[in-house]
């Protein structure tokens, strides 16, 4: 693990030190350059592309936005057609094509959203002044350059240029990491070893264990690299947003999406759904809304699904909870639209049974992601279905 | 960021006093990781428990080599067994795996089985190199030839090797640094802490004890355990010593024959070690000329022997049941008293 290396660990006692020391005004520069550091430690061989896609991201003027931001969107296309991994175990692996001869230039899967997310914002003048130094930082900064979260230029900025890094945000964030390596190593990690026993399942309880185990670990596996970019980002009093909120106790399929992986389901509802929302309303397409949003939610969640990996397995759960999310907002306008006039509606018991039936929902959904061979994973549909 | 806590959900009173806290904790605790990794090393290594890697586990194999680096002497003489899952045990608990069974008959030797399921022989090779001064007497299965591109990272391999079997190549860099940081023994000792506590890592541990953990019984019932139907026949062993040196064309093309069973020998040899160099071969019917031969070149140092056993004593047409394991381990026990005498390890 990346965050526990110990070359990791002293870049970032490195920058902290080279952070505190030079006066507020340079500290945008200081992460830029150990962001760079980062990556020629790290990733020498996908530093020239990485460093051309940010420098041309900065230097095009706005008015051409769309060049760098095709540009981006398709060197990312083109790396997850060329690394579509050989079996994914955990989302923040997908920075790591396994079993591939090209590799996915690291952490560009989040780099080029936040590119693209520049782009558009510089274009639509919510920006303001940008100086190359910030800019460097915020592209660069390294902490998050693992496995996300996705960053908003005006936040981080503005959360740069408050930093005051104290005892207090250095105790506050070793603990967060602190929390992430527990979560990572002493849960995710074993639970993965009940995942493991995939190819040995032929019954539908143990696919049913495996199943709840990988819905365990691939969230608890997640944010906890959440967590260590988080912590990290803390000791230098940065404050990065949360990118997941207990979303297995979400009550609907909606609400899930608002607190797993929030940085990649706003960038997503900011760029592809909200756009595709207001074209829809300017076709004829717009005297029935209920159809543009379920067209909205299947556009995006394709994306979200293409974002993982260009393979169908992705595509096909991008599809599943665009599906579901269609379903929810036909169902909250039209049944749950009258139950809303019942007491019971409102009370915990059911309160309890939606959170499970999300839950229920969600766990399914991961199927997909268990192996990366559709056929394998229909099989275990089958299987759960009890028609082996 | 003056509040610290609030949002982050972590409480901020006097963060200082808490890292000192924290740091000293560490500083205190430290002194004592010496003695406690010598006292559960010993346990692990040294006494009578079956000794081979929890779930064929790679973790531990960095551990118990450097620990047998460092204590070149044990209690007693030291045998190594080196193969793939048919000596790790697939599918039979630890005591059933032909060197449990072979330290049944042989209490006066400490036996390690360093097999891994998938190990090919050189990957066996690999293992021994590292630990040849350690061990006394070797047992190598053999059975494939592939190598685990990954193990230069976990035990000490020459550059040399990692170049000849394309391996991946360590991080020396990460290594220099942790080397570094080594002054600092709960880190340095974190991998050894966990092989001799657990016999694998935390994770793996907790892993297997899962049901234990969280309450429920522990009587784990072997559902994979092999069958072990009583059977009458035994195995048939196929060992046999050319009656006369081969010729000095036959010896130069003996080399070329089983260039890496002649590279392993002649290295044992070359360290003053014995071996026995055993393979599964069901449909034996005879010894093979060149393993007739490499006896009579190796004779007194190393011993290549040839079994076939009766389909009952299989599991598959690969691994053993308990019952073929002991038969094995017996075979091997005569061998080296048989073939390999005088011998000081093996008493």
């Amino acid at each position: 693990m990346l965050f526990t290396e110990i070359r990791f660990v002293l870049l970032v006692a490195g920058c902290w030190l080279s952070f505190v020391s030079v006066p507020a005004a340079r500290r945008s520069a200081v992460l830029a350059a150990w962001g760079a550091a980062f990556y020629l430690l790290y990733a020498p061989g996908s530093a020239p592309l990485v460093f051309g896609l940010i420098v041309t991201a900065y230097v095009v003027p706005s008015r051409f936005w769309m060049v760098p931001a095709s540009l981006t969107l398709g060197l990312l296309t083109f790396y997850k057609f060329e690394t579509r991994p050989a079996a994914v175990s955990s989302l923040a692996a997908t920075n790591f094509a396994a079993e591939s001869h090209v590799l996915l230039p690291l952490g560009l899967s989040f780099l080029a959203f936040e590119l693209v997310h520049f782009c558009i914002e510089r274009k639509r003048g919510s920006l303001g002044d940008v100086t190359l130094a910030d800019y460097l930082a915020y592209t660069l900064f390294f902490p998050c350059r693992i496995a996300g979260p996705i960053k908003r230029y005006p936040e981080f900025r503005q959360a740069m240029s408050a930093a005051r890094p104290s005892a207090a945000d250095v105790y506050a964030g070793l603990m967060r990491v602190l929390i992430g390596v527990g979560k990572k190593v002493a849960i995710a990690d074993v639970l993965g070893l009940t995942v493991g026993e995939i190819p040995y399942a032929d019954t539908r309880a143990q696919i049913a264990k495996i199943l709840l185990a990988y819905t365990f670990q691939i969230y608890l596996d997640f944010s906890a690299y959440s967590d260590m970019a988080i912590g990290v980002s803390r000791l230098f009093g940065i404050a990065i947003p949360e990118n997941f909120q207990y979303p297995y106790a979400s009550q609907n399929i909606q609400a899930f999406w608002t607190r797993w992986h929030i940085s990649l389901s706003t960038w997503i509802r900011d760029y592809v759904f909200l756009p595709f929302g207001r074209w829809g309303f300017t076709t004829r397409l717009r005297r029935t809304p209920a159809v543009i949003a379920v067209l909205g939610y299947l556009v995006a969640f394709l994306a979200v699904g293409a974002w993982h990996g260009a393979s169908a397995n992705f595509l096909l759960w991008g599809l599943y909870h665009g599906a579901l999310l269609s379903a929810h907002h036909v169902f909250k306008r039209t049944v749950a639209a009258r139950l809303a006039a019942y007491a019971f509606y409102d009370s915990a018991l059911m309160k309890g049974a939606s959170v499970a039936v999300t839950f229920g929902f969600v766990a399914a959904g991961w199927l997909f992601f268990l192996t990366d061979d559709p056929h394998q994973a229909l099989r275990l549909v089958r299987m759960m279905a009890g028609r082996p | 960021m003056s509040d610290g806590g609030g949002s982050w959900g972590l409480a901020t009173a006097s963060p200082l006093r808490r890292i000192a806290a924290a740091v000293l904790t560490v500083a205190a605790i430290d002194p004592f990781v010496p003695a406690w990794l010598a006292r559960a090393e010993r346990s692990r290594y040294e006494d009578d428990r079956v000794f081979r890697f929890e779930h064929s586990d790679l973790f531990a194999t960095g551990p118990v080599v450097e620990y047998l680096r460092e204590h070149p002497r044990g209690d007693r003489p030291r045998s190594v067994f080196l193969g793939n899952s048919v000596v790790w045990g697939y599918r039979l608990p630890p005591e059933d795996s032909v060197p449990a069974r072979f330290q049944q008959l042989e209490p006066s030797v400490r036996v390690f089985n360093f097999a891994v399921n998938g190990f090919g022989i050189v990957s066996a090779y690999l293992m021994l190199n590292a630990v040849i001064d350690a061990v006394d007497t070797v047992y190598l299965h053999v059975d494939g030839r592939q190598v685990n591109p990954g193990l230069a990272r976990l035990i000490p391999v020459a550059d040399e090797d990692v170049r000849r079997f394309d391996l991946e190549p360590p991080d020396r860099f990460e290594e220099t640094l942790e080397r570094g940081v080594g002054v600092w023994r709960l880190y340095r000792y974190s991998y050894r802490l966990q092989a001799a506590w657990f016999g694998t890592s935390t994770r793996n541990y907790l892993y297997a004890h899962k049901s234990s953990l969280l309450g429920a019984s522990s009587g784990d019932t072997p559902t994979n355990y092999a069958a072990n139907p009583p059977n009458s026949k035994g195995i048939t062993v196929f060992h046999r010593v050319a009656e006369s040196e081969p010729s000095p064309d036959r010896r130069r093309a003996l080399p070329d024959a089983e260039p890496q069973l002649w590279e392993y020998a002649s290295f044992i040899r070359a360290h003053g070690k014995q071996a026995v160099f055993w393979r599964i071969d069901n449909g034996a019917s005879d010894t093979s000329a060149t393993w007739d031969q490499l006896n009579r070149v190796f004779q007194g140092s190393v011993a290549f022997v040839t079994v076939a056993a009766p389909a009952e004593m299989m599991v598959d047409e690969r691994h053993l049941t308990s019952t073929g394991s002991a038969a094995v381990a017996d075979m091997l026990h005569d061998v080296t008293h048989a073939a390999l005498t005088p011998h000081d390890a093996v008493h």
